[in-house]
């Protein structure tokens, strides 16, 4: 049949082209799925022209975002990132990562196997008081989910980006000649005088008239305001509502300690005996050989029925079992050298071993009995299961309710009584609730926000979950509002006739302040000019920039004034940080002190400042990082980026 | 392609072929498995290079930030140098071997380590900042001329806020205030320069103008 088809297609053309037509669709097809079913490019970024994989951004996706959630306490808030910035941040991270890569590669930069060998063995997460652990070794990579490969490939990687910021960061150095033009600067003094108005005394002696009063009420009615507030009526929800009153019964902790019992267990455990025959561990093989025989010939006494005991005790280098007939007593795995556990826990009971060499000798070991894995009984454990029962239950609860919260008020918008049925708890009504509360719910200055919202205050809806506190959250509708309304002239004419008389002596001393510099600068006597005006004199004296009891206000201004000329002064009026009005008069800066003598004003204990070198290391990495970002050719999967990846959520 | 009417003649006419063709096809095949496996061998040989010399720059930088042998450190940058002079990591060295002479006081070897990694070092994203340093040691050794001039080849944008903040340091050992006031002022507007934001602004208000309103909020 075969060859009549042959013969059939030989002879006839049009049907030898409607066989490689039909043989051409799936190969024209293939892949068109990709076209079709959506998921956008296959990477992440091409940087360069070099793909970026999903895998790496999901990851760095991931862990940006579990570092966010750390930073808000667990949980991250609704709607937290909708603007994308935890997959940019990721897009970000990934894309420099592969920059650095690239410059890796280009720069033939590499990692010998002995180095990266070097590296995994002495990493602290693999390490287990100080050696390396291989069983650890394993177990971290199983638990990423990677062989040894893989995560020799990734750790060489980073070892390389390493290299690279090393490279930059750890030759960082700082100058003398730097390091003391910062030092000086720092450490400067600079001689100051004051002159200081009292803004009160000037203000007390202040006369207002009422249409004053009047007037400066109209115009700043504003500042007068009761502030806005509402009532609003509410679900509050919090776990100890929950669990206060959760009965467990015994069957329930019974069953839980079931489904745990893993976590309440002990290892198995070996008991042994051994006769150590000791040994150096570079012991050449004649001497390995010799001891070797030795432990074959008491093996066979042993086997011939000399007392195991009695042996150990006359031949055991182990000074500590041999005394005791050789025992050891019980242990688990990990507690004994590799070739001892690995005979010890595949002997059967009652099993003398063949010779076993390890790093002390030789051992003979007889097994004495199996401890096999033990799990603690449900009374040893039974408070602790109670406890976590409890909390486990109290956690789902909250979630449960929280969710028929969300649910119920969201479907039946216009009123809380839906969702008051549906979760059990009650509606309660509170205060009159405005900016400055302070208890009850009117301390979360949420709870006033949500209820100020458009959606909640002008339509009548149900406010979204507001969380206001780690497992709190309150549903709220407004039922009353208030908008902020001026109060009467009668209730605020103290504050105003205040208010007025510092504005007023503020212009006054302003004025004062500026003439007096005008005449201090015309050479006029600062201490009798002063004491005319009834204002505050002290006397020149070097101050540093941490101040001493100078006033914050004048010590910053002092630091920030031109240097005057030799012999002459620079003027500066401030406002002290009190609201009284000084004139900070700068006489130039201070000669170092040379000894302990020359007693300043400023005795603070300045910190040592510390090197420029890692701080400008960081810079000039940064800088380099950033060359290369601009240079790059970066093609981003927007995709990702708006939200239709998989990885969101 | 010609048809052939029977099996002898296509065994024939292969032969043929092969007898003209076939020294030709032997040689590609053996030109082009030597190609790729030469290839191979040839970028073996570039990786067991790289790792030899980046082995070494390991020790060196051990020695250097982990013991106080100067010695053996210097030994090694001068090993790299000789035997992986091509290489990236002889400019990574260089600049490790410059930081080791400022630790020392020894500001011309640092300059010349400095100038090696520039001159002679194939690492071009590191050129910029051994240039930045060079500037640096430059100005310190009294030679702000010339720690201008150096600074003027540091190309990248990236590093425009740390040229002008040396810039303002240079143009203040040569006294010219006004000029390093308004490089600082410029660095300031970059960011990222090497001092704190605190302590440059510290160097800023330091050189404040008479009768000029200082512009608040810059702290």
């Amino acid at each position: 049949m075969l060859l009549d088809l042959r013969d059939g297609v030989r002879n006839s053309k049009w049907l030898k082209y409607v066989l490689v037509g039909i043989i051409c669709v799936p190969f024209a097809l293939f892949g068109i799925g990709s076209y079709f079913g959506g998921g956008g490019p296959d990477y992440a970024a091409k940087v360069n022209g070099e793909k970026v994989g999903l895998a790496e951004y999901n990851n760095a996706y991931q862990i940006q975002r579990n570092q966010l959630r750390q930073a808000f306490g667990g949980r991250m808030p609704e709607g937290f990132d909708a603007a994308g910035m935890i997959g940019q941040q990721a897009m970000d991270t990934v894309v420099t990562r592969e920059l650095l890569r690239q410059t890796t590669t280009n720069n033939n930069l590499a990692i010998g196997d002995d180095a990266l060998a070097r590296e995994i063995l002495t990493a602290e997460a693999f390490t287990v008081d100080g050696v390396f652990d291989k069983d650890r070794y394993q177990l971290q990579l199983q638990s990423q989910g990677i062989d040894a490969g893989q995560f020799e490939a990734q750790y060489r990687g980073d070892l390389l980006l390493q290299q690279l910021q090393g490279s930059v960061v750890e030759t960082a150095f700082e100058l003398d000649t730097e390091a003391e033009l910062v030092a000086v600067l720092r450490d400067q003094q600079r001689t100051l005088s004051t002159v200081t108005f009292a803004l009160q005394e000037t203000a007390d002696a202040i006369e207002v008239s009422d249409a004053d009063i009047q007037a400066y009420y109209d115009e700043n009615t504003a500042n007068f305001n009761n502030p806005e507030k509402v009532k609003v009526e509410y679900l509050e929800l919090k776990p100890e509502d929950l669990t206060s009153d959760l009965e467990v019964t015994e069957e329930q902790l019974q069953e839980f300690f079931d489904q745990n019992r893993r976590e309440y267990r002990s290892a198995e455990q070996r008991d042994a005996s051994h006769i150590l025959l000791a040994m150096d561990s570079d012991a050449g093989s004649g001497e390995a050989d010799e001891t070797r025989q030795k432990a074959l010939d008491l093996i066979a006494r042993i086997n011939a029925g000399e007392s195991f005991e009695a042996l150990a005790e006359e031949f055991s280098d182990d000074p500590a079992s041999g005394a005791d007939g050789g025992s050891l007593g019980a242990f688990e795995r990990g507690v004994m050298v590799g070739p001892f556990e690995e005979a010890a826990f595949s002997m059967a009971e009652g099993d003398i071993s063949e010779p076993v060499r390890s790093d002390f000798g030789y051992h003979i070991i007889r097994l004495n009995s199996i401890i096999a894995e033990q799990g603690k009984s449900f009374e040893d454990v039974r408070d602790e299961l109670d406890q976590r029962y409890r909390k486990e239950q109290a956690d789902q609860a909250f979630y449960e309710v929280r969710e028929q919260l969300s649910n119920a008020s969201y479907e039946n918008s216009d009123s809380l009584e839906p969702a008051a049925e549906e979760t059990g708890l009650e509606i309660k009504v509170s205060d009159w609730l405005d900016a400055n509360s302070t208890d009850g719910i009117g301390q979360y200055r949420q709870v006033l926000a949500a209820a100020l919202t458009e959606d909640v205050l002008n339509d009548g809806q149900n406010s979204e979950v507001v969380q206001v506190g780690e497992d709190h959250v309150i549903v709220l509708r407004t039922v009353e509002h208030e908008l902020p309304k001026p109060k009467a002239l009668e209730e605020v004419r103290d504050d105003v006739v205040k208010q007025l008389q510092q504005q007023r002596a503020r212009e006054q001393l302003d004025e004062l302040a500026q003439s007096t510099i005008e005449e201090l600068k015309g050479g006029a006597d600062i201490v009798a000019l002063a004491e005319s005006h009834g204002a505050a004199y002290v006397e020149p004296a070097a101050v540093g920039r941490q101040g001493g009891e100078t006033d914050r206000a004048i010590v910053s201004e002092l630091f920030k004034m031109a240097k005057p000329a030799a012999g002459e002064n620079s003027y500066r009026q401030v406002t002290t940080s009190a609201g009284d009005v000084a004139i900070v008069v700068f006489s130039g800066v201070a000669e170092a002190a040379q000894d302990e003598s020359t007693e300043i004003a400023d005795s603070e204990n300045v910190p040592a400042t510390p090197s420029l070198a890692p701080r400008a290391g960081a810079a000039e990495f940064a800088a380099m990082v950033s060359g290369l970002q601009a240079g790059a050719k970066v093609e981003q999967n927007d995709f990702l980026l708006n939200g239709g990846g998989g990885s969101n959520y | 392609m010609a048809e052939y009417e029977t099996e002898e003649q296509q065994v024939e006419a292969l032969k043929q072929w092969w007898a003209e063709n076939g020294r030709a096809v032997i040689l590609g095949i053996v030109l082009g498995l030597g190609g790729i496996f030469g290839w191979r061998a040839w970028q073996g040989h570039q990786l067991s290079v790289a790792e030899d010399a980046s082995g070494a720059y390991g020790e060196v930088m051990q020695a250097l930030n982990e013991s106080d042998d100067g010695a053996s450190f210097l030994d090694g940058v001068k090993n790299i140098k000789s035997e992986h002079g091509g290489s990236s990591y002889a400019a990574m060295a260089s600049l490790a071997e410059a930081r080791y002479h400022v630790e020392q006081k020894d500001l011309d070897a640092a300059a010349a380590a400095l100038r090696w990694a520039i001159d002679e070092g194939t690492f071009d994203e590191v050129r910029p900042v051994a240039r930045l340093r060079l500037a640096r040691v430059l100005n310190a050794q009294g030679k702000p001329d010339d720690a201008l001039k150096m600074l003027d080849a540091v190309a990248p944008l990236s590093y425009a806020g740390m040229v002008d903040e040396i810039r303002g340091d240079i143009y203040l050992a040569k006294g010219e205030t006004a000029k390093a006031r308004e490089a600082y002022l410029s660095a300031q507007q970059s960011g990222n320069t090497t001092v704190s934001g605190e302590n440059l602004q510290m160097k800023i208000d330091d050189l404040a103008v008479p009768d000029q309103p200082l512009a608040d909020g810059q702290s």
